[in-house]
């Protein structure tokens, strides 16, 4: 059988769900499938912020001494959850209705690699200011050139955790969009 | 119900064929089929309140829904590994009208999930300007990898 005849095949069958079917799987599945996502979004975005001004509060509340160095590193940190959030539930999966597939595509993939740049950046800082806020609390004496070598080895260890772990949890959505995209636009597969 | 949710449903009615079309390529069976559907219908729920009707209504559902198929299908379609292993030698005692059907319906499910769309739209008779709208592609892309798909169904079959 050639396409075309599977054409005029399949334009004659009619599957179709009735009015009230279409209402019932819309009230029952689609409507809770969004509430749900939304309802856990919601609760993400909540305890990230809550848990966030609770942790700054504490460092003020008992008056630490660095509590405006602790607070920025609480902010970080919070920076990296905010970061996987956005890449959760506002990048991954979803669509942008007036976009082309293709389009969708590219642009899911630049801001996943824009947001992991992000990672790249903001968790070797916060390591590193954690590291020189241990350092001054400890009071330790070492020479210019062993600091700048700790913080150094710090930063590139951490670099290489970061790697590895946006590997493990974003290689597979990376390489998945990235093949849509290269499916449609490479003529020769 | 709102407003906003009745019209929206009224227009999935009556674009609903488009949903079918799709869900029929990426799946084996009626659950599958169900179950896309409703992941289909939930994201272009959520794509409604942002769909500035610019581009037509049915190049929106083809697009999300080919969209939704292509990212999902790991999901939905659990079984696929074990249709692959299913051996197209097995449709010879059937007659061969089914058998040719079948065949070539078995050819297009070992296809890539992004050529299965172009045939999608090509069993729909969307004009190649539409293919080109709801991809992303331009139309003279669509032409050559319509015909290198063909050809691949082709070397399947045989």
């Amino acid at each position: 059988m050639e396409l075309e005849e599977l054409k005029n095949k399949v334009q004659k069958d009619d599957i179709k769900y009735s009015s009230q079917e279409l209402e019932s799987i819309f009230e029952i599945k689609t409507l809770s499938t969004v509430q749900r996502i939304n309802r856990t979004m919601l609760i993400d975005a909540l305890v990230m912020t809550g848990l966030t001004a609770l942790l700054v509060g504490v460092t003020f509340y008992l008056g630490l001494k660095s509590r405006y160095v602790v607070s920025s590193q609480i902010i970080g940190a919070a920076a990296i959850l905010l970061v996987h959030y956005k890449i959760k539930y506002r990048l991954i999966n979803v669509f942008n209705p007036n976009l082309s597939i293709v389009q969708n595509s590219e642009r899911t993939y630049k801001y996943l690699k824009r947001y992991c740049s992000a990672y790249y950046i903001i968790v070797p800082l916060l390591t590193v200011s954690l590291g020189a806020n241990l350092y001054l609390q400890l009071n330790l004496d070492w020479s210019t050139i062993a600091v700048f070598l700790v913080i150094l080895g710090m930063a590139i260890i951490t670099l290489a955790c970061t790697h590895l772990i946006i590997k493990i949890i974003y290689s597979k959505p990376i390489s998945r969009i990235k093949a849509i995209i290269y499916q449609f636009n490479n003529i020769d597969i | 119900m709102g407003k906003n949710q009745q019209e929206f449903l009224e227009m999935i009615n009556e674009y609903q064929r488009v949903i079918h079309s799709v869900c029929r390529l990426y799946t084996n069976n009626t659950i599958e089929h169900e179950d896309l559907f409703q992941e289909i219908l939930a994201q272009l729920w959520v794509g409604y309140q942002r769909f500035n009707f610019e581009s037509k209504v049915s190049t929106w559902i083809y697009r999300v829904a080919l969209y939704t198929s292509i990212t999902h299908i790991k999901k939905v379609m659990r079984s696929r590994e074990a249709l692959n292993e299913v051996n197209i030698a097995q449709f010879d005692s059937q007659t061969d009208t089914e058998t040719d059907e079948e065949l070539l319906k078995m050819a297009i499910k070992k296809l890539s999930e992004s050529e299965r769309a172009f045939i999608v739209l090509y069993l729909d008779d969307l004009s190649y300007k539409e293919m080109a709208d709801i991809l992303g592609i331009s139309e003279s892309n669509v032409g050559v990898k319509l015909n290198r798909i063909k050809q691949k169904l082709k070397t399947i079959m045989t």
